[in-house]
């Protein structure tokens, strides 16, 4: 018997110690599926949610409720529930400072006379409620377990809990301040973004002054130029006339005129004129170009549907397109209103398009026209099927005066004025890939609705 | 939280008085006090309005790291001050009303006192008169649930006579409650532990008025009672005070499950004449009671015992060094042990390890079961770790 009665009792010893001691098994096993909760958690709200599940599994409870303290507002409001009932009335922050600063265990919330009016009517049907603040390094917050029995909560319980909440609020402290890097790092490559991207306008702007100087500089001389060889051209076909006139008149005029051998040099002459008429006209489109990338016409700026500058543009292109690339343009927009010039925009297409097709090889080439939208922005692809951009040219193609084509081919003026007329509309030209299977440039213009 | 024990004797008037006065028992948060009938009035009488305290006069005396009383009266003083948290201490006299409702303003006027009304303490420690605990624990419970961990002792007086006393500070009863309300940040552990072994031997109660026993299977009690014993070579009872001789053969209910026992003991306290028998807890009728055994030896070793799982629990739990203990034994199984006393409290010394503490010998227990749940039983043992 003694034995028996000493193994008893060391038995009850021992069960009585697995009870205790099993608040440990408790707080690791919540640890680890609150943490599993938190990491699969994309914000605040889910991670609540998630732990809610957590912790009703392993510490029975009728109700789980989250208030976030509204510092700017003075008041405590429930954000996260696990079940509807009661109200989400906030409550006066000064009224429950008190459970921001340590944990309260309501065995009997009838004892407390002001439970109703205040946090009773968020679990209208708790008997106990365990308290518990949370303080994350960017908020404060407090827990509501409840229950409708009275003394629901022992201190086994409690410290269980605590001690879970505690590595509740120090695991969303380290994800806040992981948040906080990461949106510090996007926020310092935005700004090295914005201020290459001021650099660069700088360094346009000052070039479209000083193009649009040069421009203005140019114009009167080449106006003149261009009057006096329209006016040499007429007086060297009058000269012309009269010469071959006057050496059929007289043998010794004639037998100079062929000595001087003036038959070539009237021709030439002529020649010379032509061409330097077509030099100026090409110096004048220059010209028109500069003035064009300094001064993307502001006051011409309207509504208009985005598809339709498209197709216009297409109609325009497919004509110089005809028997070297199929081109194809795809949206399922019925339309897209943007704010621009209806015909810098044509340009810009006809532009990027023209490139594309000088880019593929005649008979296989093909180019796609994408346009979607978003809630805010259109975003128009065009995509060509050729060899892609030199990686060594790619960062210079916005650049005035670049051009990879020979010499009279290109002014070079071309990606450099649509970027400037895409960007006058708040929008965004840009190369968004390029390689061996092909080109595509994108342009995004804000959506007006 | 600091916790000292004093032991000072009450033979001399001035000297007691001069004694509490300069020690630090006056401004304490809580006195936990225990001595035999003479220590604990004498303690009425001087400490009167000073402090808050739970005193009860104790079987023979008390007993704690200072000595053990042997006919000599002494209160043996357990000081709780400097505690992080409060403590709220309420009494009321049971003879003036229902006593489960007096429990329960009671426990709500602690709580008052302590301004945490409606909330959860981390312990309850109970001091009352004898007769009526299960009545105040379900006020108490009705009040704070069952989650709340209840511990405490009935007073005893040295030979079941009535004359225990109770002392909260302010008023000495005879039939008194006083209730302490704990809210403290340091943490507190308890064990509530009986020991004894079921036998085979039971039967159902068909007769019964509160603790009064007068038949089970239909045939008087005490007969029944006397069977049993025989049963296990023991000679037959006869009516009177049957306190000691019941001691290794106390009734027990079952609180578990069949396979998962957790026995409530009554101890048979007299033999009447009607052939009933008087008990320290209160029956119904159907309960089955079946007849448990306990041996002296392991009467002897099992307060070291029940500290030491309390103290290694707390510091597992814990991780802190316990600063106090606080045990109660059955003052029934004192009675049959008290010539190894001596024994009992070396071996309570080489467990504690240093450690103050105070044995108070009660007429009733109250403490925490393994199912979570507090409940009054006889012949328990309990031991409240305190820091």
């Amino acid at each position: 018997m003694t034995d028996i009665e000493k193994l008893h009792e060391t038995i009850q010893q021992l069960s009585y110690e697995n009870a205790q001691l099993s608040r440990f098994k408790k707080i690791n096993r919540l640890m680890l599926e609150g943490l599993d909760a938190i990491l699969c958690s994309e914000n605040h709200d889910e991670v609540f949610a998630r732990l809610f599940d957590v912790i009703s599994d392993i510490l029975p409870c009728d109700q789980i409720l989250i208030a976030h303290l509204d510092a700017a507002q003075n008041t405590v409001v429930p954000v996260c529930r696990s079940h509807k009932r009661g109200n989400s009335v906030p409550l006066r922050y000064p009224d429950l400072q008190h459970f921001f600063e340590r944990t309260v265990n309501l065995s009997n919330v009838k004892l407390v006379p002001e439970w109703r009016a205040s946090m009773g009517q968020w679990l209208p049907e708790a008997q106990s409620v365990l308290i518990h603040p949370i303080n994350t390094a960017q908020a404060a917050y407090i827990w509501l377990i409840s229950e409708s029995g009275i003394g629901a909560f022992s201190k086994q319980y409690e410290e269980v809990f605590v001690s879970f909440s505690a590595f509740v609020a120090n695991t969303l402290s380290q994800f806040e301040k992981r948040s906080l890097i990461t949106e510090k790092e996007a926020l310092l490559e935005e700004r090295a973004r914005i201020e290459s991207s001021m650099v660069h306008q700088e360094k346009m702007a000052a070039l479209g002054q000083l193009a649009a100087g040069v421009a203005h500089e140019l114009n009167n001389p080449l106006g003149f130029i261009n009057s006096n060889l329209s006016s040499l051209r007429d007086y060297v076909a009058r000269i012309e006339q009269f010469a071959r006139q006057a050496s059929k008149a007289n043998s010794e005029l004639e037998s100079t005129f062929t000595a001087l051998d003036m038959d070539y040099i009237l021709t030439d002459t002529v020649d010379l004129v032509d061409e330097s008429l077509d030099g100026m006209k090409r110096a004048t489109d220059i010209i028109q170009n500069l003035k064009a990338f300094s001064h993307p016409d502001e006051k011409t700026i309207k509504p208009l549907d985005f598809l339709a500058v498209v197709r216009q543009a297409l109609t325009i292109i497919r004509t110089q397109a005809k028997n070297i690339v199929d081109i194809y343009f795809d949206t399922s927009l019925e339309n897209a209103t943007v704010s621009a010039n209806a015909n810098q925009l044509a340009q810009v297409i006809i532009n990027i398009v023209t490139n594309a097709i000088q880019a593929v090889n005649p008979g296989t080439g093909q180019i796609n026209i994408d346009v979607i939208a978003d809630v805010s922005h259109i975003e128009c692809r065009i995509k060509d099927n050729g060899p892609g951009i030199d990686k060594r040219v790619q960062a210079s193609i916005f650049d005035p005066f670049f051009t990879t084509k020979a010499v009279g081919l290109g002014t070079g003026l071309g990606l450099s004025i649509s970027k400037a007329i895409i960007e006058q509309s708040n929008g965004e030209l840009k190369l968004e890939s390029t390689g061996p299977s092909g080109t595509c440039f994108l342009i995004r213009l804000p959506l007006l609705k | 939280m600091q916790v000292t024990v004093t032991r000072i004797g009450v033979n001399e008037t001035q000297r007691f008085a001069d004694e509490l006065r300069s020690s630090n028992i006056y401004d304490a948060d809580l006195n936990i006090a225990f001595g035999d009938v003479d220590a604990i009035s004498s303690l009425a009488s001087i400490a009167k309005g000073k402090a808050n305290w739970l005193a009860s006069t104790s079987c023979l005396g008390a007993m704690s790291n200072l000595g053990t009383d042997m006919g000599e009266s002494y209160v043996h003083v357990m000081t709780i001050s400097e505690t992080q948290g409060v403590i709220g201490v309420a009494s009321c006299d049971m003879g003036k009303g229902n006593v489960s409702e007096l429990a329960e303003s009671t426990v709500v006027s602690a709580m008052q006192k302590a301004n945490r009304l409606g909330q959860m303490p981390s312990l309850v420690w109970i001091i009352q008169a004898p007769g009526q605990e299960e009545a105040v624990l379900s006020g108490v419970q009705a009040v704070l649930g069952n989650a709340v961990p209840v511990f405490g002792g009935s007073s005893a007086d040295n030979a079941i006579e009535g004359k225990w006393l109770q002392f909260d500070g302010t008023q000495l009863f005879s039939n008194g409650l006083i209730i302490a309300v704990m809210y403290t940040e340091e943490p507190i552990s308890c064990y509530f532990s009986s020991g004894y072994t079921a036998t085979s031997t039971e039967a159902t109660v068909t007769a019964v008025e509160g603790r009064v026993l007068y038949t089970l299977d239909g045939k008087p009690a005490g007969d029944v009672y006397n069977q049993w014993l025989q049963r296990f070579g023991q000679p037959a009872l006869k009516p009177g005070s049957i306190l000691s001789d019941s001691t290794y053969f106390p009734l027990g209910r079952n609180r578990g499950t069949r396979s998962d026992p957790i026995s409530l003991l009554s101890h048979p306290s007299r033999l009447n004449d009607d052939n009933s028998l008087e008990l320290f807890a209160t029956l119904k009728e159907g309960e089955v009671l079946t007849l448990m055994h306990g041996e002296r030896h392991n009467l002897i070793s099992r307060a070291a015992e029940v500290a030491e799982v309390a103290m290694r629990t707390h510091e597992l739990n814990y991780e802190t060094q316990p600063k106090a203990l606080l045990l109660v034994f059955c003052g029934g199984c004192m009675l049959a042990v008290k010539d190894q006393l001596a024994d009992i409290q070396r071996s309570i010394l080489n467990k504690a390890q240093g450690l103050p503490f105070v044995v108070a010998f009660t007429f009733g227990e109250q403490g925490c079961f393994p199912d979570g749940k507090s409940r009054h039983g006889n012949l328990m043992i309990s031991a409240t770790v305190f820091g």
